[in-house]
């Protein structure tokens, strides 16, 4: 399991990744999960599994993953900080691993009270910068976050989420920093819906130095009132950015979309 | 301080059904303060609850004390002298969660209803308005980010800056909260000090929190 995953290896080598977002299961048939995953695997370097996006539950990421993986794509597991403490979050790490799963997007996730849970109890043992410093050490010291030793060729790529469109650009932009020296080696961003905005961010991302920042995969989400077009014009829009690493298509409840915009502007 | 809030009338009911006298014991500590259990609170909560009680036809005897803390093993003595002539079926405690647990602990043959929901600890905002500000995690760090506590203040509770929902400054899950990060990074820039926040805040130590259990806390110095 050693070696860099389809991920890190077309971000290191400059390559434009292209991204997308499974389909939500709030059942136990992940066929939903497999079909995307034929239609898009020529085009998605990988696929990421959400962890209850949204905080409204579904079939695990874990779950999600491991099907992707048996139809033929590499997945990006979401590892959210907000409904497992640090000792489910290592557990299901390692079971991830042992499974082939190995990119890993550690968030915070948003927070219950806007989900359809309500009442659950939030976790945040950890944050999502504390999780991605022990995602990393898991893989380069081999080791728990207790120093306890962790056996097998357990290596990550870990990835954190930023966002760009916020008042505080500054503020951010610590957390940001924070997140690539805890280990992130992508920042995944909240949708684009403003190119030009989003590019003037992406400089001073770039300008930061260069143990600060790491590769940028811009989101593009995609609206069944939008469809596909208004999904093509903001990912050529994005394609134009100089520095941008890639973009993840996302377009919950409505992933039909996603196969049409990829073959269309891939 | 300890802040909370009387429990809806309409539970209240709930709690003394059955019982046709009854000893209501107010708080002249936290509770008072916040308007909720102090004795002007203790006066209109049994007036209102006889009242209903009335209406429905099953009237209450509905008896009030307010104790200086009902915190205190020693002034939850005071009520022993009611409790014996009183013929009480039942106390109803106005106090924080202590209170109730308190008064059980002294009358073991009454049951002890809880009239107050305790909520946070705070402190006042404005008038009538309290804020959760401490959740009492045991090891505080509120010094590492300016004084201010983003374990309790955050909503996620989150030790390395803001998440990716403190769009406008506001609280991804309670919009009328403003993000405390937006306050722990202008303090810090205020004083020169972002420099602070630029060191990863390690994964706390729940182990110091109620999460290990009730904790208490011995103070070998002052124990006989």
């Amino acid at each position: 399991m050693s070696g860099q995953t389809k991920l890190e290896k077309a971000l290191a080598q400059g390559q434009f990744a292209v991204v997308c977002q499974c389909p939500s299961v709030r059942g136990t048939d992940l066929a939903p999960v497999r079909d995307f995953a034929a239609k898009v695997q020529g085009k998605s370097v990988a696929v990421v599994a959400a962890d209850n996006p949204g905080a409204k539950v579904g079939a695990s990421a874990l779950a999600k993953a491991v099907a992707l993986l048996g139809a033929g794509v590499e997945p990006v597991m979401e590892m959210s900080t907000r409904d497992r403490n640090r000792m489910a979050l290592e557990s299901d790490l390692l079971g991830a691993g042992a499974l082939g799963v190995r990119n890993v997007l550690c968030t915070d996730g948003t927070h219950p009270a806007k989900g359809d849970h309500p009442q659950a109890r939030r976790v945040y043992d950890v944050d999502a910068v504390q999780w991605t410093a022990f995602v990393k050490k898991i893989s380069q010291e081999k080791s728990l976050s207790n120093g306890l030793s962790v056996s097998g060729d357990a290596g990550f790529f870990a990835g954190g989420l930023v966002n760009p469109f916020v008042k505080s650009p500054e503020m951010h932009l610590m957390a940001l920093k924070k997140k690539v020296r805890a280990g992130a080696g992508f920042l995944l961003t909240e949708p684009v819906q403003d190119p030009k905005r989003f590019g003037e961010w992406l400089e001073t991302v770039k300008k930061l130095d260069p143990a600060d920042q790491c590769p940028v995969i811009g989101a593009v989400l995609l609206t069944q009132e939008g469809g596909a077009k208004a999904g093509l014009d903001l990912i050529r829009a994005l394609q134009a950015l100089k520095g941008l690493a890639g973009v993840c298509i996302l377009a919950p409840e409505c992933e039909d979309l996603i196969p049409e915009v990829l073959n269309q502007a891939f | 301080m300890i802040v909370g809030e009387r429990k809806p009338v309409r539970e209240l009911l709930d709690l003394i059904e059955g019982y046709d006298k009854i000893l209501m014991v107010g708080c002249k500590g936290c509770v008072s303060v916040c308007n909720a259990g102090g004795s002007k609170d203790v006066a209109i909560l049994a007036s209102a609850l006889r009242i209903a009680r009335r209406k429905q036809g099953k009237p209450i005897v509905i008896d009030e004390l307010t104790l200086d803390r009902q915190c205190e093993p020693e002034f939850i003595e005071w009520l022993d002298e009611p409790m014996k002539k009183g013929g009480y079926q039942a106390i109803l405690s106005l106090a924080c969660g202590v209170g109730p647990q308190y008064i059980a602990e002294a009358f073991q043959d009454v049951p002890v209803l809880a009239g107050l929901n305790t909520s946070f600890i705070g402190g006042t905002e404005a008038h009538g308005i309290w804020a959760e500000t401490c959740s009492a995690c045991g090891d505080c760090v509120a010094g590492a980010f300016g004084g201010l506590c983003p374990v309790t203040r955050c909503a996620k509770g989150l030790l390395n800056g803001p998440c990716s929902g403190s769009v406008d400054g506001t609280c991804e899950a309670n919009p009328d909260t403003e993000c405390v990060w937006v306050k722990i990074y202008e303090r810090a820039k205020n004083l020169g000090r972002l420099d602070t926040l630029e060191k990863m805040a390690l994964a706390k130590d729940w182990s110091k929190s109620l999460s290990a259990g009730p904790r208490k806390i011995i103070r070998k110095d002052l124990t006989t």
